[in-house]
């Protein structure tokens, strides 16, 4: 881990320098990340990933002629080899493809969904606290209803009335999953409206929407990233939940989790097709999780553990 | 100290209130009905089955209906299985999922509080790295993918275990590790970090200067500051638990609640999906009351504050 310049016994000192250059944050926190080399190690990993599972498919189709739904039931399933290194599944459909187009489905229903729970979750969080006082009451009292719920049968109810397209996905796990942010960003709201550029704001007449937009949403940022990177992996393990109960992407539309499910059924004389999409899916979430890690140790060194 | 326990008890009377109706509401103003996907049924049968259940009736009238039987603790008739009652499907399902639960959680505990306090009190060693290592694989592989890699590798090769089923001991330990694992990563992280937190403060100090052997400081001071973290965690981590064990029943062919959610769900069976999600949200909130009373036991600042 990166060891930080400032003595951690100093908080203060720390803030107060953070408030009067106010880039500094910015550039110090990109600085201890780069210096943590797992976390960068990480970073270029889902890169890699990302790039490989937007080129990979239609390249593959290009070279040779295929996709993740051509099957050849003649072939049916072979284990790995030069021409298909994942194998090939009961279809006889290449697994390398599936995998990087599931993978494709994945990372973007898991950006996406931890985008939208991010916007929802700032938004509500900063205008309940801004508002304060009765609004403030309920808005956080709808907050703990919403936490009591359980939260993974509230988004299959929210799939099964929706229909089972990507796109309605990945909006029901937004819709559920902006809860810790919003009190995350109410917290930070808390302090923030206490102090004086605020009030500096209103006594310029700024109307009560651009304080909570301009001067205090900015100023919340830090948290809001750090609680991004870090729902991202939990949104994609939950497309991949909803797709293994067969309720995400429907076939012959491949995701991980519906692979990996397919693949449980078949692991006794197939291992492959178990094998192949777990271990990627695993990494994605290992490589996500570290460099979450990694955005949170450098973004909020006394939050580091 | 009893007197804040019954006033938060009382509390949460409006908040199930509230659970209800957005319950009801989201489930019965979902497009479809309990008896669209069957056959074409004649309008006569149609109206019979409408009065059976009490859905010939005004929606608000309903939820008043529905409100009086719940206070009776009726949870009304399944529309999927005509021959039980909601309250017969949770008797003959809840206390499976819960037992699974149970286990996952004393495994989680068990293995994370482990691995923490050995990741603290030799920090920066290979233990500890070895012991962060592992909780961060283990993180980041889920539970469908786990458990039919150790139903591939305990059941099939080592002929250890049963690979389903339900009945004895032997059939709780694959499908428990398999839901806890996750979350012994997560106490491991929490525990070293929460008692890395308290290793350097006065408490401490003191217990040292008195004269307290070693593993007395370890085990009556440091692993209180430890377990702070570990119990604001473990609400939230038994609601996901309870949700997650859908897909480890699914996988274990273990006869749980959780196919009975998904099933009913997709069949618009309403009275049981509120059912599940009712019993679920009551015992959310329980729970959490139990964590913040073990809380405010545990760490006598909050009281007093």
């Amino acid at each position: 881990m990166t060891a930080s310049e400032r003595s951690p016994s100093e908080p203060a000192a720390d803030q107060a320098t953070d408030l009067v250059v106010g880039t500094s944050l910015w550039a110090d926190a990109w600085k201890r990340l780069r210096r943590n080399r797992m976390a960068v190690a990480s970073g270029g990993l889902i890169l890699l990933l990302a790039v490989a599972c937007l080129v990979g498919p239609p390249l593959i189709a290009a070279t040779w002629g295929y996709d993740e739904q051509t099957q050849d039931l003649a072939y049916g399933p072979q284990p790995p080899s030069w021409e298909h290194p994942f194998g090939t599944d009961f279809y006889g459909r290449d697994l390398l493809v599936r995998v990087l187009s599931g993978g494709r489905v994945s990372l973007t229903v898991g950006f996406l969904a931890a985008l939208v729970a991010a916007t929802i979750g700032t938004v509500y969080g900063a205008v309940s606290s801004y508002a304060g006082g009765l609004v403030d009451a309920v808005m956080m009292r709808a907050v703990d209803v919403l936490y009591a719920l359980p939260y993974m049968f509230l988004v299959i109810i929210l799939v099964t009335i929706l229909g089972k397209s990507l796109l309605l996905v990945f909006l029901a796990l937004g819709a559920v999953g902006w809860l810790l942010t919003a009190r995350v960003v109410r917290g930070q709201v808390m302090s923030l409206k206490q102090q004086d550029f605020v009030l500096a704001a209103k006594s310029l007449g700024t109307p009560g929407r651009d304080i909570v937009f301009r001067h205090l949403i900015p100023n919340t940022l830090g948290p809001v990233i750090v609680t991004f990177t870090l729902t991202v992996p939990s949104m994609i393990l939950q497309e991949a939940f909803l797709s293994f109960l067969g309720l995400g992407v429907q076939a012959p539309r491949a995701s991980l989790g519906a692979l990996i499910n397919d693949g449980a059924n078949q692991m006794l004389v197939f291992w492959w097709t178990l094998v192949f999409p777990g271990s990627v899916m695993a990494v994605m979430l290992f490589a996500l999780n570290f460099l979450g890690d990694g955005v949170r140790d450098a973004l909020d060194p006394r939050m580091r553990r | 100290m009893i007197g804040s326990i019954l006033r938060r008890l009382f509390e949460l009377v409006p908040t199930i209130l509230v659970i209800v109706l957005a319950s009801f509401a989201l489930v019965r103003l979902a497009p479809g009905s309990p008896f669209s996907s069957e056959k074409e049924i004649p309008p006569e049968v149609r109206r019979q089955l409408d009065a059976k259940y009490g859905f010939d009736k005004p929606l608000p009238v309903q939820f008043l209906r529905y409100l009086g039987n719940l206070a009776r603790g009726d949870l009304g008739l399944s529309t999927k299985y005509p021959q039980r009652t909601v309250n017969e499907i949770i008797a003959a399902g809840f206390p499976v999922t819960l037992t699974l639960a149970a286990v996952a959680l004393i495994w989680s505990l068990l293995v994370g509080i482990t691995a923490g306090i050995i990741g603290a009190v030799r920090q920066n060693t290979v233990w500890d790295h070895a012991a962060m290592a592992a909780a961060l694989v283990g993180i980041s592989i889920p539970s469908f993918v786990l458990g039919p890699l150790l139903v591939l590798v305990v059941s099939l090769r080592w002929h250890l275990l049963p690979p389903a089923g339900w009945g004895d001991w032997r059939h709780v330990i694959l499908p428990g590790l398999t839901l806890g694992t996750i979350y012994a990563a997560s106490i491991a992280r929490l525990t070293r970090g929460g008692m890395l937190e308290v290793v350097r403060s006065d408490f401490i100090r003191t217990a040292r200067a008195k004269g307290l052997s070693e593993r007395l400081v370890i085990w009556r001071h440091m692993l209180k500051g430890g377990l702070l973290p570990v119990v604001s965690y473990l609400g939230p981590a038994i609601a996901s638990m309870l949700t997650g064990s859908v897909v480890v029943e699914k996988i274990f062919n273990v006869p749980g609640i959780g196919p009975y959610f998904v099933d009913a769900a997709f069949n618009r069976d309403y009275f049981l999906v509120m059912g599940i999600v009712l019993l679920y949200a009551f015992f959310l909130l329980v729970m959490n009351l139990v964590v913040d009373i073990t809380y405010s036991l545990l760490d006598p600042r909050i009281e007093s504050s």
